[in-house]
């Protein structure tokens, strides 16, 4: 019994059938070496027999199988474009910097949202944002800048874990001051550091990226066991014991 | 092979390779592309070079989509000519091939 059609996405079509053509234009390539005379594909037309479906979010195809009637039409035509056509109606490749929206761990439907929209990265997003465009009126109404910033600010804490490598007390000026040594501690400007010894507000007198310095009151550090509690920012937070 | 013959049902897994009968797209559309260019009369002493070919013709597609939601695409010409009660179904691939000057050829078309 022949196996049933399953459903595929225009995109994926259109992507394998760019990689197959790209194959053929490859090989023609090596046969154009040894010929005086050679041809190349100017353009591929393809019209396919097939059922749409819509699941509620996406539209999707089934190819026809034997013995169906009522078939849709769908026509697809590539054909040849310059490297110029291709830069002026391609968006620039990804960035190493840039963050898909594909990446971030947001609500399935927000992130089909800013799909619609045409947003694919977060660069994308802050192009708009710039433009003081108004997400929520044109439709979409579970995004927000702030909603938005917070999964991406996120997303890119994630991409910079914390390290802690060393903790050390040292005296200054007659106060105990923890250093903490590490990576990635201070990273975003505009969360300052906030840190608790003991259950008490601890003050921070310096931080950057690799060094935080913790003046701590006399009177909370406790011979033995001590506890800090550092919050780097809403999405770093980690506990240390230190051993005094 | 969904629309072609029977075989192995492919569903739950990844399918590496077309039908048996088919080709892969990339390697049927090059030779449907393979075009000599030269036809040459002897006895006449004349040579008539081919300038475009534009190719209109019925395909069996052997479509299979991957667990990752990618497409394996297979293609062929008819390959049953005889009448039964469920023919198979036919798409229609058009292609259009240019002779091209040889020192043009790195500027070939890209989709």
């Amino acid at each position: 019994m022949a196996a049933v059609n399953k459903e595929w996405k225009l995109e994926s079509f259109i992507d394998s059938l760019v990689i197959e053509l790209d194959k053929a234009r490859e090989i023609l390539a090596v046969k154009a070496i040894n010929r005086p005379l050679t041809y190349t594909v100017k353009d591929v037309g393809m019209d396919l027999n097939l059922f749409p479906t819509f699941n509620g979010s996406e539209v999707r195809f089934v190819t026809a199988q034997p013995g169906q009637t009522g078939a849709s039409k769908l026509s697809i035509q590539l054909g040849s474009i310059t490297d110029q056509q291709i830069r002026q109606t391609s968006k620039e490749p990804m960035t190493r910097d840039n963050i898909s929206i594909e990446a971030i761990d947001m609500d399935p439907e927000m992130k089909r949202n800013l799909r619609t929209m045409g947003i694919s990265s977060v660069d994308d997003l802050e192009k708009i944002e710039k433009k003081n465009v108004d997400l929520e009126k044109l439709g979409s109404k579970n995004v927000s800048y702030k909603n938005l910033a917070d999964v991406i600010n996120k997303s890119k804490r994630g991409n910079l874990p914390p390290v802690v490598s060393k903790v050390s007390l040292s005296l200054s000026e007659g106060n105990p001051v923890l250093i903490v040594e590490g990576k990635n501690l201070h990273v975003n400007s505009k969360f300052p550091p906030v840190a608790v010894v003991n259950s008490k507000l601890a003050n921070i007198v310096a931080s950057d990226s690799n060094q935080l310095k913790i003046e701590v009151d006399p009177d909370n550090m406790r011979q033995g066991k001590n506890e800090l509690v550092m919050t780097l920012d809403p999405y770093a937070i980690f506990k240390l014991e230190i051993n005094n | 092979m969904e629309e072609l013959i029977d075989g192995p049902a492919p569903d739950g897994n990844d399918v590496a390779f077309v039908d048996e009968a088919m080709l892969e797209m990339g390697d049927f559309l090059s030779q449907m592309t393979d075009v000599d260019g030269y036809l040459v009369d002897a006895e006449m002493l004349t040579a008539l070079t081919v300038e475009k070919v534009n190719l209109s013709m019925p395909i069996q597609l052997d479509l299979h989509v991957r667990d990752d939601g990618s497409v394996l695409l297979g293609g062929s010409p008819p390959l049953y000519y005889t009448e039964t009660t469920f023919s198979p179904v036919f798409h229609q691939l058009t292609i259009n091939i240019i002779a091209k000057e040889k020192e043009n050829q790195e500027n070939e078309w890209r989709p």
